[in-house]
């Protein structure tokens, strides 16, 4: 167990030492920061100096050294647009981006979960059958559209919700912005986490119907329908619970999947968060930015990955540990 | 004639001939593809030459509408382009950018699968380990960061010119790990056979038995990948043309017309940006349903 552990966070690291050399290399090959700094018609004397004070003429392994110490120590650089550190942009884009996702796997866990496991009670009937055919849709249609068919129907058609952006978000705790506290904010948030939940309403439907299904047929639920328990309580106590270790599993890692449709949410909705300050950075060639994001997200992505197979072989005592 | 009749009377057409929605996708699929194949005689105008767009024809809808024009049946975009003829030039972009990246990713990911599952140990491992960590990372991530980071650096103008072949790399690139896994555990089960031992014993090259013997006995597995991953390749490229990171403006693809559309789409130009989104979706589901099918086809077990 403890070597497992100690495998996968050494695994972890070394990903980690791999996206910060790709980081690195980015930063570093691309483009002059002295004559960012100084403007073009400085000499070639002070350009030097800015250099060394700098530390840019020391050798490639070396600098290497102080930007990942830097890293560790929580700088990322700043943002050549922003004229701040890059740390501070991410931080102050987090919250959206969070809460989005948190309202979206709400979604999912509220709505699609239930539905697959309805789906595999009554396979035959109507619903279950319109439930299967969107998502068959569902993962067909990218995210972009959905989210423009959200867009056209809920707020120009029918005028429901807002058609874009946070709007004012409030302050809580003094560093967090949250959607959460008023009525119209939460109006806001509705139509992007419903866009963002749609592509992984398909997963969860299937995964849900398929262990619903074999948890149905197995031994243990057939005993207790020969106990004579009802139908309900063998649905949700036994067959169901059964069914909630896969659902966790690859429900963390599908959270972090779903950062990357954020990306593409969020700029269609103009929401705020990490993903539209992403694109932004692409269009303004904010590098220092971008090489930021792209440490923070791996980081996260890498963290996730690692706690959600740590916790599986804790949940679950069957699995075989390859760790020797 | 007698190869035809053969090919018509085949298991295979006929389990499909059989199945309503896989025939029917089938048809809608070959119908694009014949559409993409022959857009340039097909479309009415050439939407990369400049010199037949004219700026007073923009804006106009549909040829239905009173204010339509037959000269353009599904109408003109915000520059004057014939709305009919980039979405079949761009059908035809999205259709060999999709076939391209999966090309790329069956030579990468067999290519690799097989070198990890006939030389166990540390090159089979560092492979594998390398694969795992891509799937960790979703291939959409990878792609989007791939597609950004080249642009920061080259800068867009070159990027817009070699915009089709990186967009076929960078998919193929972040979607090989999954066949790499799967002919891997398909060539270890393979390699065990008595067949592999016998071509050993006769005496045949390693590099003769991996290409002649346990590739052509690993490869159905991939064909159900493959189908399926031709429709995760076009939605890809739609995705990155959509965020700004795919193929320009002036070359649009099915995504990059749904990224133009986008802006005149709230102000009443519906028709730039719903038949290109129409031709995205048909194109995906069909592919889609067709690869559900041949899936069952394949591996009739799994239900």
């Amino acid at each position: 167990m403890v070597a497992f552990i100690v495998k996968r966070v050494i695994q972890a690291c070394i990903v980690m030492v791999i996206v910060s050399c790709i980081a690195f290399a980015v930063k570093y090959s691309f483009g002059d920061p002295t004559r960012d700094m100084l403007g073009m018609s400085a000499s070639a004397e002070a350009r030097a100096e800015l250099r060394t004070q700098l530390g840019l003429d020391k050798p490639v392994f070396e600098q290497w050294i102080v930007f990942v110490g830097n890293v560790l120590r929580g700088n990322l650089g700043d943002s050549y647009f922003y004229r701040e550190p890059a740390m501070d942009v991410i931080l102050s884009r987090l919250p959206a981006t969070v809460e989005l996702v948190c309202m979206a796997t709400l979604i999912i866990v509220c709505v699609a979960i239930p539905a697959g496991v309805y789906v595999a009670c009554n396979p035959s009937s109507l619903i279950s059958k319109t439930i299967m055919l969107i998502s068959m849709l569902g993962v067909s249609i990218p995210v972009f559209l959905t989210s423009m068919f959200l867009i056209y129907v809920f707020s120009i058609q029918l005028n429901l919700f807002p058609s874009f952006g946070r709007g004012e978000p409030v302050e809580i705790l003094g560093f967090w912005t949250t959607n959460f506290t008023t009525f119209s904010n939460f109006l806001h948030i509705l139509l992007p986490s419903l866009a963002l939940s749609s592509i992984m309403f398909p997963l969860f439907v299937r995964i849900t119907r398929s262990d619903m299904k074999e948890a149905l047929t197995s031994e243990y639920v057939r005993y207790a329908q020969a106990k004579g328990l009802s139908r309900k309580r063998i649905v949700w106590r036994h067959a169901f619970r059964n069914t909630l270790l896969p659902l966790v599993t690859i429900g963390g890692v599908q959270v972090g999947t779903m950062v990357a449709f954020t990306i593409l949410t969020e700029s269609v909705f103009q929401w705020q968060g990490l993903g539209y300050m992403f694109i932004e950075a692409v269009s303004r060639a904010d590098t220092g930015l971008l090489v930021a994001y792209l440490l923070f997200t791996s980081f996260i992505f890498v963290t996730i990955n690692t706690l959600v197979d740590i916790i599986y072989t804790f949940i679950d005592p069957t699995i075989t540990i390859k760790g020797n | 004639m007698r190869a035809i009749h053969l090919f018509w009377n085949s298991a295979f057409i006929k389990a499909l001939r059989s199945d309503t929605v896989a025939s029917l996708s089938a048809v809608i699929l070959l119908f694009l593809i014949f559409l993409a194949l022959f857009a340039p005689l097909l479309s009415p105008h050439t939407p990369y030459d400049l010199s037949t767009i004219d700026i007073l024809d923009s804006n106009m809808p549909p040829a239905w509408d009173a204010k339509g024009s037959v000269h353009f049946l599904l109408g003109t975009d915000n520059q004057g382009r014939d709305v009919l003829s980039s979405v079949l030039y761009g059908l035809r972009l999205s259709v060999i950018i999709g076939l391209g990246a999966v090309v790329v990713q069956v030579v990468l990911g067999v290519t690799l699968g097989l070198i990890a599952g006939y030389k166990e140990g540390m090159i089979g491992a560092l492979i594998m380990r390398i694969a795992d960590i891509e799937l960790s990372f979703s291939t959409y991530i990878i792609a989007i960061f791939s597609g950004a980071i080249i642009q920061a650096s080259c800068g867009i103008e070159y990027y817009n010119t070699i915009a089709m072949p990186l967009l076929i790399g960078i998919i193929g690139i972040s979607e090989w790990p999954q066949y790499a896994r799967t002919v891997r555990a398909k060539v270890l089960s393979e390699k065990k056979k008595e067949y592999v031992e016998a071509a050993r014993v006769i005496g045949l090259r390693p590099l003769h038995i991996m290409w002649k013997h346990i590739l052509p006995n690993s490869l159905s597995p991939v064909l159900v990948i493959c189908t399926v991953q031709v429709a995760n390749a076009v939605m890809s490229e739609a995705a990155l043309s959509f965020l700004g990171l795919g193929m320009p403006p002036t070359q649009p693809s099915l995504g990059s017309l749904i990224k133009d559309g986008f802006h005149y789409f709230f102000s009443g130009s519906w028709w730039i940006i719903t038949f290109p989104s129409l031709a995205l979706i048909l194109l995906i589901v069909s592919i889609n349903s067709l690869g559900d099918f041949v899936r069952d086809y394949l591996n009739p077990r799994k239900i």
